[in-house]
């Protein structure tokens, strides 16, 4: 019992010290007040907790103010120098950037570059019933010449002897090679394959391939022997770094071939067909890097003034 | 002019009288940030900021007491340099200035101790929780009532309460550990 009488004294005293700062401050209600001074008037304890917490905030009151060592006022701050340029070259240094991207992933995309029969492997062109031949690729067409017009189809012969040899023994085995193989006009390196002499066609014959270079009519013989045609294809084909060839074909019942191109060989194409494309990169590097650099200097220059401003209005 | 016209003048951007304004609050402002900060330094950069805040943002005061407006900016200032100082502290409290009063009738020894004392009132302040710390300041140090350190702190009245309650027991349990309350009330800990 007397434990309880304890405990509930306890409760008595701890409720009464929660409100003898609202007590001192005159803080409290009516009823709050007559609860605390009731029990202020049996309790020592808390009387004496009710003047030490006077005594403390007496030493508060007692605590010197302090004077600051200068004056806060803010004084006028003038426009910092080049703030428009500043933004100019942001937004130009952006610009940049972005079209540098933009550049980078047209390369890396082969956006620009011209469809044609990139990727070839050789097999027989199919017929249609319009004549119309078709280079075919693996999974896909690639290409489509109508025989009759006689329009070039670019072709281009890797420089892997490996892929030579297969194109050149597939037109001596198949025995089924025709038409000629002309230059393209503008294009460098050109190089010609005609069957025989004469130019004409020789169906079965493929030792009688001539390998020539030139363009148009004027056509000069590069090379004319039965074995010497696969070493010759690629004797040129390692000295050019890549060809570029038209066939022609003829007659109705073509069977054309194309050749797999490798991997490097597809290189030198995109990069050809590219050629704009990689200056621009490289341009566009150099622009961004100017005005970033000019627009980080022009930053730079700001914040120590703005630093001076600061330090000078706190003076 | 009285005050509700320089501050009209102030949001209309005319700097001098916006100034007028520093001038009569910037004692009170950076006593604030002294007791908050316990560094004169520390205080000069938060008065300075809350200042320049409260020139920028003058044209958002849209009436009432312009003291708890600047205060409340100050008392932000103040939070926003606790949390600098917590990443790198720096608290000389062995070179607390305490500026003699300019014109001082009490005698050195009086001082001496006057400014010892004021020291360990620093120092306990110093072990409170911020809000505790900032009420009991705005309070106990300041003068302001109830309702204004409420308005300052952002918060309820009956937080401000409790802060100021728990901050004075707080406070008082260290006084009477550094004997500077008297020693009869010592055993009331």
């Amino acid at each position: 019992m007397w434990r309880a009488f304890r405990r509930s004294e306890k409760d008595e005293c701890s409720k009464a010290r929660e409100l003898l700062s609202g007590y001192m401050d005159q803080r409290l209600n009516p009823e709050e007040v007559a609860h605390v001074e009731g029990h202020l008037r049996t309790c020592l304890g808390c009387r004496e907790e009710l003047e030490s917490l006077r005594a403390t905030v007496a030493l508060l009151h007692r605590l010197p103010e302090v004077a600051p060592s200068k004056s806060f006022a803010v004084a006028p701050v003038r426009p910092l120098p080049g703030r428009r340029a500043l933004t100019a070259l942001r937004f130009a240094t952006a610009g940049a950037v972005l079209l540098l991207v933009l550049a980078f992933a047209a390369d890396r995309t082969d956006l620009f570059q011209q469809r044609g029969p990139s990727t070839l492997s050789y097999g027989p062109a199919v017929i249609s019933e319009e004549e119309e031949a078709y280079w075919l690729v693996p999974g896909e067409i690639r290409n489509s010449v109508d025989p009759s017009s006689e329009t070039p189809v670019n072709l281009v012969v890797p420089d892997q002897t490996d892929n030579v040899d297969a194109a050149v023994n597939s037109l001596a085995t198949g025995g089924v090679v025709y038409g000629n193989m002309v230059s393209i006009p503008d294009e460098v390196p050109q190089l010609v394959l005609t069957e025989g002499e004469n130019g004409t066609s020789t169906r079965g014959e493929a030792e009688q391939f001539t390998v020539v270079s030139g363009s148009g009519d004027t056509q000069n013989k590069f090379a004319t022997s039965d074995a010497a045609v696969p070493s010759a294809l690629d004797s040129i084909i390692k000295g050019q770094d890549g060809l570029f060839l038209n066939m022609v074909p003829v007659g109705s019942d073509n069977v054309l071939y194309s050749f797999d191109l490798g991997e490097s060989q597809r290189e030198v194409k995109a990069a050809r067909e590219n050629d704009w494309l990689r200056p621009l990169e490289y341009g566009l590097l150099g622009l961004a890097m100017v005005l970033g650099g000019a627009a980080v200097a022009l930053w730079l220059r700001q914040r120590r003034a703005r630093v001076v401003e600061v330090s000078k209005s706190q003076n | 002019m009285d005050e509700i016209e320089v501050i009209r003048a102030s949001q209309d951007g005319d700097l001098d009288s916006f100034n007028e304004l520093v001038r009569l609050y910037q004692k009170m402002a950076y006593n604030l940030a002294f007791r908050m900060l316990g560094d004169s330094q520390a205080a000069e950069d938060a008065t300075q900021e809350a200042f320049f805040s409260a020139w920028k943002n003058i044209r958002r005061f849209r009436g009432g007491s312009f003291k708890a407006w600047v205060m409340q900016i100050t008392a932000n200032a103040c939070r926003d340099q606790l949390r600098r100082l917590k990443r790198r502290p720096v608290v000389p409290l062995e070179s607390l200035p305490y500026d003699p009063p300019a014109v001082s009738a009490e005698s050195p020894e009086d001082y001496a101790l006057r400014q010892e004392m004021g020291e360990h009132v620093q120092r306990g302040l110093t072990t409170l929780s911020h809000e505790q710390r900032m009420a009991v300041i705005l309070c106990d140090i300041q003068g302001l009532s109830y309702e204004e350190v409420a308005e300052v702190m952002g918060c309820s009245l009956g937080t401000v309460k409790s802060r100021i309650n728990r901050g004075r027991a707080h406070l008082r349990d260290y006084f009477v550990k550094m004997e500077l309350i008297s020693p009869e009330l010592r055993h009331n800990k």
